[in-house]
């Protein structure tokens, strides 16, 4: 009986570790494709997103590692009825850049988004976006082989038919990226959540 | 007897771990949405447009702050964000400071909204400060345009792109609609009904833009009627990037590792627990 109570200790401890990993940043796991990504074993760049002058170019990866995000990055438009288009090669683990605004690093504000969920609910690439808190940081990868780094200064939940679009899309007062994925209860109604999370970061100089 | 006396506070203990690790199991949930936030509080954002015949180069001061300098007539800013809630807006001659303003006005926007803002008027009938709420959403695929008619003196204005009218007897101090069109070339021409004055202006037309046309000027006299357009990007709506958690899962392979991890285990640990205790109570 003592050897059985010990056995359930140990599930128990390992259940408790495992609750544990899944609310920190350094060595969470994170699905990709089905597999377990230990995202503790990255390197992530530390170069000054200023190293080199110019231009930013097109973004092609993502990385927060507060959350164990590591994506490939997909250009994006509009869908025909004038939303933000979501990524389509690997629609629940690449992020979409919205190429009609200003890249990463420009003025102005640039914008990614990316799916919470799988269809059945399984985690998507920004699973667990709602967890970053101001400080913490985002960086882009662009095709000049440059970082470009944010810092997280707010997180706000809109619904999205009364979001501030000219905040998120065209606020042009600084360097910003914006990260989007949705929030809140589906609506099975209206196929859809019910809000949307926008991820307000800032270019560190 | 002893045993067994021992053996039930045991059991109970048992039955009490098996629901503690159930509850663990189900209370940690990733799979939860979270609860809401309280949003952060957006700016608004406000484009100024110089269209006063009779104001001269200016200062344009916000709250007492200089907000703008050099400001010329037919200038249009970009859209600045400013803290929502009501605003003193000066305008005044340049180098003569905000106690010298020609114009002060107090305007009230709202968060997350933008406006353009217009100083108009000619000394004889007033000088002042009008407002247009905008809305620059995109039209997918198409090009959207408003029509600001601010030019004194000339009655109502028509406009016609590439000959046809587009927006008829637009009265002063109004802005029109938002009108969409195919995107491509357009000469657009404003026809002032009681002058019988024209001016034209070509422009390139983009898909998913929104094209802002201004009549500014005066019709007889100087600075002479003239129209400025200004072109900026629309904003797309928020995405669905949500998914049915009611749709048949992924295969297996598939299911996200923190979501059915906890119940695998809990599982396993039910099975153990119970395979134990038949065991132990068969060796009895």
């Amino acid at each position: 009986m003592q050897l059985l109570l010990r056995a359930c200790s140990l599930l128990l401890a390992v259940l408790l570790l495992l609750n544990s990993c899944g609310s920190t940043g350094a060595a969470t796991t994170h699905v990709r494709d089905g597999q377990p990504l230990l995202m503790g074993e990255a390197r992530f760049p530390d170069r000054s997103p200023r190293s080199t002058s110019g231009q930013p170019g097109v973004p092609t990866r993502l990385r927060i590692p507060a959350i164990g995000v590591d994506a490939i990055v997909e250009a994006v438009g509009v869908t025909a009825s004038g939303e933000l288009e979501v990524p389509v090669r690997q629609p629940w683990d690449d992020v979409g850049w919205y190429r009609l605004g200003p890249r990463p690093g420009e003025r102005g504000s640039a914008v990614i988004d990316g799916h919470l969920d799988r269809p059945g609910g399984a985690p998507a690439v920004f699973w667990r976006l709602r967890e970053l808190k101001p400080g913490a940081v985002v960086q882009v990868l662009d095709t000049q082989g440059e970082w470009w780094s944010f810092r997280v200064h707010a997180l706000a939940y809109y619904p999205p038919a009364q979001a501030p679009l000219q905040q998120i899309f065209a606020d042009t007062s600084g360097h910003y990226l914006n990260l989007i994925t949705c929030a809140g209860d589906w609506i099975a109604s209206e196929h859809q959540t019910q809000l949307r999370l926008v991820v307000y970061t800032t270019l560190i100089t | 007897m002893r045993n067994c006396m021992r053996c039930r506070p045991k059991m109970g203990s048992l039955l009490q771990l098996f629901a503690i690790l159930c509850l663990i199991s189900l209370v940690w949930a990733p799979g939860l949405r979270a609860t809401p936030k309280a949003a952060a509080s957006p700016s608004a954002f406000v484009r100024i447009m110089h269209a006063s015949p009779d104001i001269g180069v200016a200062d344009v001061f916000l709250d007492g702050q200089r907000a703008l300098s050099n400001f010329q007539f037919g200038t249009v800013t970009d859209y600045l964000a400013i803290p929502p809630g009501p605003h003193k807006v000066q305008v005044a001659l340049i180098g003569k400071g905000p106690d010298a303003a020609v114009i002060t006005q107090t305007l009230s926007v709202e968060p997350g909204f933008a406006y353009t803002v217009a100083a108009i008027g000619v000394q004889a009938t007033g000088l002042s400060l009008v407002v247009f709420k905008e809305d620059n959403s995109l039209a997918a695929g198409k090009a959207k345009l408003r029509f600001y008619h601010l030019s004194p003196e000339g009655g109502p204005a028509t406009l016609t792109a590439n000959g046809a009218p587009l927006i008829k007897n637009l009265q002063y101090l109004q802005a029109s609609d938002y009108t969409l069109l195919a995107p491509g070339r357009y000469t657009f021409d404003v026809d002032l009904a009681q002058q019988h004055i024209s001016q034209q202006t070509t422009l390139e037309v983009a898909a998913n833009q929104i094209t802002s046309i201004f009549s500014i000027g005066l019709p007889l006299g100087t600075p002479k009627l003239e129209l400025v357009a200004r072109q900026v990007a629309g904003t797309p709506g928020l995405p669905d990037t949500g998914s049915d958690p009611g749709t048949s899962a992924n295969p297996p392979a598939q299911v996200g590792v923190p979501v059915a991890l906890p119940l695998v285990l809990t599982l396993l640990l039910l099975l153990i627990g119970g395979s134990t205790t038949l065991l132990l109570r068969s060796r009895r």
